[in-house]
């Protein structure tokens, strides 16, 4: 994969504000609607797949480096998730909706922050 | 169809005009160095928005030299260095100008020293033409295949065909000469573009005649379409609509183009400024003749 920073357009200084604000920037783009309708809807569904990997890569490397260990653990780790539909969303790529889904909850527990 | 596809300079920055200038005076030297002379005297900047799209899409990297030239002897200006996309693009040029002054030709209407120029100048373009197809086997097939389209086009035209044929077959020209030589997901968007492309040019071009077709009493698409006169100025908003689509559709395209910023800035500014400003000036035109 090429430069996340790159794909996204910001410098690796960016803010994670900025790296999000980037981010739904080119999603809104190269959105699958916009392109539906015509003969482009693969290239630009390719587009949007290196788009969410960037954001995925970017996000992860900063998650791996404030990480102090201990927090919650995997997606899978015992007990009932109490965000099932948000988890979903996030294992299919689906990060603003998971996003607007979380705003719309916002109970301030550890899972939430997690997942936010 | 020349002289539609130009840049709005007031919204380009500075560095990206003296890029559009250099491409123009570098695709002018990359004809010269390799087909001849005959292309110059007709060298547009239609041709420096399909050299700055394949540099984009191809990511071509480009130098930018400063050189003089006939028409400049004594200043050296800023021209982009030859290369492959400038010189392929040189020799899609040659053949759109040896197609047009075949058009002008068979063209009865047409002025008489236009028809005399092109009298005189066509044997040295159709030499051009041939020298540079016998030494490019690739060059060759891709003129045989523009003869053959336009012939096939001037026959619909003489047999009356409608304005979407018409269309159709002038987006399949261009979206030829656009892709040429290249394969996969670069000979796809080029084709894609090259097809909006034609269907907005032919209709604008179309437009732009109406006046003088109305006149002579001579074919034109667009009249047929309205079915005369009175009918177009209802089916103006129709056609302005689908300009507007055509011109969504090459964004879109564009929007798919990663590559250099400027390149991309300037193919976007051709676009969405440069195309739309003569869309509009043709039907301003038009609604001031109504008026």
């Amino acid at each position: 994969m090429n430069d996340p920073y790159q794909v996204l357009g910001v410098s690796p200084d960016a803010t994670d504000e900025e790296v999000k604000k980037a981010y739904r920037a080119m999603a809104k783009k190269y959105h699958p609607d916009n392109y539906a309708n015509t003969e482009f809807a693969d290239v630009a569904n390719e587009k949007m797949k290196t788009i969410n990997e960037a954001y995925d890569a970017i996000l992860k490397e900063r998650a791996g480096r404030g990480r102090s260990g201990g927090a919650y653990g995997g997606p899978n780790d015992g007990g009932a998730s109490r965000f099932p539909r948000v988890r979903e969303l996030i294992r299919a790529g689906r990060y603003t909706e998971a996003e607007v889904m979380l705003d719309a909850s916002s109970d301030g527990s550890a899972e939430w922050y997690y997942l936010k | 169809m020349l002289g539609y596809v130009k840049c709005d300079p007031a919204e380009l920055l500075v560095r990206q005009h003296g890029l559009y200038r250099a491409l123009y005076c570098g695709l002018c030297r990359s004809a010269v160095r390799g087909f001849g002379v005959a292309s110059s005297p007709f060298h547009s900047y239609d041709f420096v928005f399909l050299a700055a799209v394949r540099h984009l899409v191809l990511n071509e990297p480009y130098r930018i030299e400063r050189r003089r030239c006939f028409l400049h002897p004594l200043r050296r200006r800023p021209a982009a260095a030859d290369n492959a996309v400038l010189r392929d693009t040189a020799f899609c040029q040659l053949l759109m100008i040896r197609e047009k002054m075949r058009d002008d030709l068979a063209d009865r209407d047409a002025p008489f020293f236009r028809r005399l120029a092109c009298r005189l100048w066509l044997p040295l373009v159709l030499g051009e033409a041939r020298r540079a197809s016998k030494k490019n086997g690739a060059y060759a097939a891709l003129s045989d295949r523009m003869e053959k389209a336009f012939c096939d086009t001037r026959a619909k035209e003489a047999a009356g065909a409608d304005l979407d044929c018409m269309c159709g077959d002038f987006a399949g020209i261009l979206s030829d000469l656009a892709s040429f030589g290249t394969e996969g997901r670069e000979k796809r968007l080029l084709a894609g573009l090259g097809d909006k492309l034609g269907r907005f040019l032919y209709t604008l071009d179309a437009l732009d005649d109406l006046e003088k077709d109305e006149k002579k009493k001579a074919f034109n698409p667009v009249l047929s379409a309205c079915g005369g006169s009175e009918g177009l100025r209802e089916k103006l908003g129709e056609l302005d609509a689908v300009q507007g689509f055509y011109l969504r559709e090459m964004d879109l395209i564009l929007g798919l183009i990663d590559g250099d910023r400027d390149l991309a800035a300037i193919c976007e500014n051709v676009v969405r400024r440069g195309l739309a400003a003569a869309e509009k000036r043709v039907l301003e035109k038009r609604e001031e003749k109504n008026v």
